[in-house]
């Protein structure tokens, strides 16, 4: 028995430490400009070599690498458009990120697999001896399919990566002081001086949310998970689900006929959107189906049960202001429409208070 | 989704016997042609009339999308096989090339909306 368990997690730890090796195929590429630089060499200062860990067609859990190394590989890439000789000046290139990384992501109705190649690079060139950066880049080379896609997707890892290697090197010469006047005007800035890209794919942001809720006839408190992926353009689909507990205020169950009035609440959505308005601030919108019971307890002490459907909207605000992990605040309106006794139509305000994580 | 996967495939299989693209047949003006997805081709829409692309061999262009003209850089990724735009302003704007000669040009916008339609475009030298 100790032997199979031991034999079971060697199998287990070969598995996980599962490697697949990348080879570049040599593609030359078409340089716009003047071309009197080659790359003498390449520092890997990745904390890990490797491109990442993905699941591969046999769906084992690999390390994908490139076949040679990192700095090799790329060498040798760029080697192929920039032959070395005695008139062109050597570049020497930090790379401090390679990756390769895989998403669900909404598209349209559907969803869609997006997949990405994350690539940071520094271009030196030696002055006195010394290393000296003369332009940074961070970049990403992705590509959209179909969510069953996963082969074409796997077997293209490859050909993003070559992409993202020309695209670097493309962005850095445009920007080289030395043979930059060849072009009029570039808008390949540096990254320092441009936006702020994304270094994960579809960044998901989990989160979990009170609120407190005050309306014309209810108030209470729900709990709430929402996943969502954001983006700086466009509307984002987020996915919520939340239960609600409300109770009728004291004067309008009585106007009913009630001591009291308990409502539990499902609420899931139709149709909702979260729209960026700036970095960290959400406008937010929904269209659902609240479902749920209500508990009434009449003047005379009995109880009784009531169904509840309904359709609701809602329009407010969601505050993230720490991306990786930390704390939601946002408002909303609501209106509802619904079978409860005690009213048809109903709205009211909510505060909403949570974590992202 | 069934339309989706479709185009997927005709668009994998044109990866797969991908001409070999010459960079020179892009300079000029393309006129906005016709649209086309796996079952037929389409006009482009009224107001979509006159739009064009105009590469020059300076990398600059110019754009002219719904009436609205836009100018910036361009580059061709041979590798991706993609011309991005990088528009004065900073927005960036990518096609995938599927097909280039020097008065054809079959492309796919690089966003969710028209991702699924292939773009073509004619360059009248």
């Amino acid at each position: 028995m100790k032997w199979s368990v031991a034999l079971v997690c060697c199998l287990i730890s070969y598995s996980a430490f599962g490697q697949e090796l990348i080879s570049l195929r040599a593609v030359p590429f078409t340089t716009f400009t003047a071309k009197n630089i080659y790359v003498e060499t390449v520092l890997d200062e990745r904390k890990i070599k490797n491109l990442g860990e993905h699941k591969n067609l046999n769906d084992e859990t690999v390390a994908l690498s490139l076949i040679s190394g990192a700095e090799e590989s790329i060498e040798y890439f760029y080697s192929l458009t920039f032959p070395q000789d005695s008139l062109s000046k050597p570049i020497i290139i930090k790379l401090r990120a390679l990756n390769v990384q895989e998403s669900n992501r909404r598209m349209n109705d559907g969803i869609a697999r997006a997949a990405r190649v994350h690539i940071e690079m520094i271009f030196c060139e030696k002055v006195n001896g010394e290393l000296k950066e003369i332009y940074s880049i961070k970049h990403n080379e992705d590509a959209v399919f179909d969510l069953y896609d996963k082969q074409n997707l796997y077997a293209t890892h490859e050909k993003r990566i070559r992409a993202a290697l020309e695209y670097c090197m493309h962005a850095f010469l445009i920007n080289y002081q030395e043979i930059r006047s060849t072009i009029s005007n570039p808008d390949f800035k540096p990254y320092r001086e441009n936006q702020r890209i994304d270094t994960k794919l579809g960044q998901w942001f989990n989160l979990v949310t009170l609120k407190g809720m005050q309306s014309r006839y209810f108030q209470g408190y729900g709990i709430s998970y929402t996943g969502f992926v954001d983006r700086k353009k466009g509307l984002i689909r987020p996915y919520e689900t939340s239960l609600e507990v409300t109770w009728a205020r004291d004067d309008i169950a009585e106007e009913n006929g009630f001591n009291e009035v308990n409502a539990f609440v499902f609420r899931p959505e139709l149709y909702f959107f979260y729209k960026r308005l700036f970095r960290g601030v959400y406008a937010a919108g929904s269209v659902n189906v609240p479902i749920g019971f209500e508990l009434l307890e009449d003047l005379e002490g009995d109880n009784s049960f009531n169904f509840v459907i309904g359709v609701g909207a809602s329009q407010g605000l969601r505050i993230i202001p720490w991306q990786e992990k930390g704390l939601v605040l946002g408002a909303d309106v609501f209106q509802q429409l619904e079978t409860s006794k005690v009213y048809r139509f109903d709205y009211g305000v909510e505060i909403v208070l949570g974590m992202n994580f | 989704m069934r339309l989706l996967i479709i185009i997927a495939c005709c668009l994998a299989s044109l990866n797969t016997i991908a001409q070999k693209i010459n960079p020179d047949d892009f300079y000029g003006t393309w006129r906005l042609d016709k649209y086309s997805d796996a079952e037929q081709y389409y006009h482009p829409p009224k107001k979509e009339t006159g739009d064009y692309i105009t590469l020059n061999e300076d990398m600059t262009f110019i754009t002219v999308s719904e009436g609205e003209k836009t100018k910036g850089t361009w580059i061709y990724n041979t590798n991706g096989q993609y011309v991005e735009f990088r528009e004065e302003k900073g927005k960036r704007e990518k096609i995938f090339i599927h097909f280039l000669s020097e008065i054809s040009m079959v492309a796919t916008y690089d966003t969710d909306e028209y991702r699924t339609w292939e773009v073509h475009f004619v360059n009248k030298k």
